[in-house]
């Protein structure tokens, strides 16, 4: 077979362009507008006075700013923690032979992560309202444990990263499972004929061939919990007081209860920034697997 | 050749792409000057966008403004009207975006707390010299329903309605239940009432504060009316004299503590609104529930028969030696127009607020169990609900109170500052500094 020929650069951006165009339309420009408009004591329409940096000294010294990335690195660490380790859980058992009726628990598990977030935060909000919980633990011996779950301040943060933990299990279960195909069923084998038992293979097959993968998710699990959003709107909305408020409420907050927008443009490219450092952070903790 | 034909279909389609994702915005109906102001066919068109929404428990004001819309429209054959009607939240939303892209429609529901920000925008237009062309028109409204939508003397606003917010329902089979033969008096005996009746297994007060405005607008600001009254209120919008950090804001503070730290709400309190929390009073979970005027329309419509036949209506019990007996009351919102509609659109706009805010509009609020805010003459009561009636004999007693119109920024924070007192994370003195600090900031 004969080698193909290298794309001409012409060929290569008509091919780019149009992705291009659209990427920057949707991403490049706003986030430039919003950096530029962070510059400005602005409360919505033509009138806007230029501040310079001050936005970004408020920014620093607001505590709500904090509480809100305090909350949002809450969620993200139980996300990282729980909905990776469930899932990849889940996933060796249903990559095991021992597991019957793959489909439907792939298909089960799966499913809440096509619901939309509102309706996920409805219905969760009903569970925890109307005491299908407090039932459940109260049934099995846990009655000490019950309480309000969306109104005390000291749970509230976690009863919505468990929400999120459920939600979204079935995408990293996916991600996992088409890891693991990847996993050539030889090293398996030899393991077996070596004696290894399951948990064995686990530990040192699957998690190691599974790194890639593993960082993967784990990137993906700190950039969607850095802009969680709808499930606090509707579940709580930010409250009881700021307890459960996450950045992005807090620029919305700003911007469309507030009229600041300057400063929720601020927030926003606070956001970003901090969301960039701890990706940066986690990757640094986590080299690539070539190193 | 190749080369040319791949650039150029490459550019044409990325020029389309970016073309057609930005002309998504002229879907949107545009403001003034632009598409709403040309003529088509000798048709004006005039874009309203509102959150009058139709259907069959459509609020009062709803209903008349379609009803006076439609005649309009009728006698008016050279009117286009481009509408959009949202719910009440989303409305407030779209608004804003609207607001910040400079894009508000030709007339539109104005939210008195939009006004300044709006005017200091040059967004909205000034409604005196309509208003000063037709005095009779002017007269009729009812007294202060135009100072919400004033600055510097101009009037920006047409108010429509005219609501009391902290009403208080309250389940008379319930209280009679517990032994509390006659509604309490005063605030004493008020909090000796919670305790009883949170001791009989009910819940005192049902409240949906999931927007975060109800605990302030529907409850707090009843106590404030009892402890500071009018005229410090009004002085506190003005910012003539009044102060957050005043002995009586924090005192009206200290109160709604006492009554939150006695449980005195329901456990979902934050993460239900203002329409699910009626549902513990319909179950008869709840003995009480403070409401706005307009909730009355949909409890009389929504409420089981004998739990309708139970409720009675009335106001937050008086303050021993305090300043108000009253029930605060406010316009909230009103009509107001683009300050760039055309000049051919701008008689048009007139005529429509006319019509809009006129004694027969106001007359099928009235008739529809609404509460307009100009005088409605005679007008049909064989559909007024039972709890209407014994709100219209309440307000015969208890006078109508100011309620403080203050800034959004500031409301955010008296918003949550309130759910944070009642979870202990800030005092009544750290909330009235921090509000007066967001106060002195406007200035």
């Amino acid at each position: 077979m004969g080698k193909l020929a290298a794309p001409k650069k012409s060929v290569l951006t008509a091919f780019l362009l149009p992705g291009t165009a659209i990427y920057s339309f949707v991403i490049v420009f706003p986030l430039i507008f919003a950096l530029i408009f962070s510059l400005y004591k602005w409360s919505g329409g033509p009138n806007k006075t230029f501040i310079g940096l001050e936005n970004y000294v408020n920014l620093i010294k607001d505590d709500n700013f904090w509480l809100a990335f305090k909350n949002n690195v809450t969620i993200m660490i139980l996300c990282i923690i729980f909905q990776l380790g469930i899932s990849f859980f889940l996933a060796i058992l249903l990559s095991s032979k021992m597991m019957k009726i793959h489909k439907f628990h792939n298909v089960s598990i799966f499913l809440p992560v096509i619901v939309s977030p509102v309706v996920v935060g409805i219905l969760w909000k009903i569970i925890f309202n109307r005491g299908m919980i407090d039932t459940v633990m109260e049934s099995l011996g846990f009655s000490g444990l019950v309480r309000n779950w969306l109104g005390d301040p000291k749970v509230v943060v976690y009863s919505v990263a468990a929400v999120v933990v459920w939600q979204y299990l079935g995408i990293y279960l996916m991600i996992f499972l088409s890891g693991m195909q990847g996993i050539p069923e030889e090293l398996y084998e030899s393991a077996v004929i070596d004696g290894a038992s399951g948990l064995q293979k686990a530990f040192k097959i699957t998690l190691p061939l599974m790194y890639d993968v593993i960082k993967v998710a784990v990137m993906l699990s700190i950039a969607g919990n850095m802009k969680i959003f709808d499930h606090i709107l509707v579940m709580t909305g930010g409250g009881p007081g700021k307890s459960s408020m996450v950045l992005a409420i807090y620029a919305y907050n700003n911007s469309f209860k507030m009229f600041k927008l300057g400063y929720a443009n601020a927030i926003s490219i606070g956001m970003i920034i901090l969301s960039l450092a701890i990706i940066l952070i986690s990757r640094k903790i986590m080299p690539s697997s070539d190193n | 050749m190749k080369k040319n034909i791949i650039r150029f279909i490459s550019l044409a389609t990325a020029f389309i792409l970016v073309i057609g994702v930005t002309a998504c915005d002229n879907t949107e109906p545009t403001t003034g000057t632009s598409e709403s102001g040309s003529e088509s066919a000798e048709k004006i068109t005039i874009s309203f966008k509102s959150y009058f929404t139709e259907g069959e428990n459509a609020e009062a004001i709803s209903v008349a403004y379609h009803q006076i819309m439609d005649e309009f429209l009728a006698e008016n054959s050279d009117v286009e009207l481009d509408e959009e009607l949202l719910a009440h939240d989303a409305y407030e939303t779209k608004m804003m975006a609207l607001h910040a892209s400079e894009s508000l429609p030709d007339m539109f529901q104005l939210k008195a707390q939009w006004v300044k920000t709006f005017n200091d925008n040059d967004q909205i237009g000034e409604m005196d010299a309509f208003l000063d062309a037709d005095t009779e028109w002017r007269s009729g409204f009812v007294e202060g329903a135009f100072e919400e939508f004033k600055i510097d003397g101009k009037t920006y606003g047409i108010p429509y309605q005219l609501a009391t917010v902290t009403n208080l329902f309250y389940n008379k089979g319930i209280f009679d239940e517990c032994g509390i033969t006659t509604f309490p008096t005063n605030l004493e005996e008020f909090e000796a009432a919670i305790v009883t009746l949170k001791e009989k297994g009910y819940i005192p007060i049902t409240a949906g504060n999931l927007g975060g405005w109800f605990l302030d607008v529907c409850f707090f600001r009843g106590i404030l009316d009892r402890y500071a009254g009018s005229e410090w209120s009004v002085n506190l919008e003005k910012n003539t004299g009044s102060k957050f950090t005043d002995d009586v804001f924090v005192d009206a503070l200290e109160q709604f503590k006492r009554i939150a730290d006695m449980d005195a709400f329901n456990d979902d309190l934050n993460s239900i609104d203002y329409m699910q929390m009626r549902n513990h009073f319909y179950n008869r979970e709840a003995a009480m529930m403070f409401d706005g005027s307009g909730g009355i329309l949909p409890f009389s419509q929504e409420a089981p028969a004998e739990i309708l036949a139970e409720t009675e209506i009335t106001v937050l019990p008086e303050l021993t030696g305090g300043k108000s007996i009253g029930t605060p009351g406010t316009a909230g919102w009103s009509l107001g127009y683009n300050s760039k509609v055309t000049d051919k659109q701008k008689p048009i706009v007139g005529e429509i607020l006319k019509a809009l805010s006129s004694e027969k509009h106001a007359g099928i609020i009235a008739a529809n169990n609404g509460f307009p805010a100009v005088n409605p003459g005679d007008y049909d009561k064989s559909k007024l609900s039972s709890l209407t009636i014994k709100y219209n004999t309440m307000l015969e007693t208890v006078p109508i109170t100011t309620l403080a119109n203050l800034q959004p920024s500031v409301l955010q924070v008296l918003y949550d500052g309130l759910q944070e007192i009642m979870i202990g994370a800030k005092t009544p003195q750290e909330l009235a500094n921090a509000l007066q600090t967001e106060m002195d900031a406007l200035e």
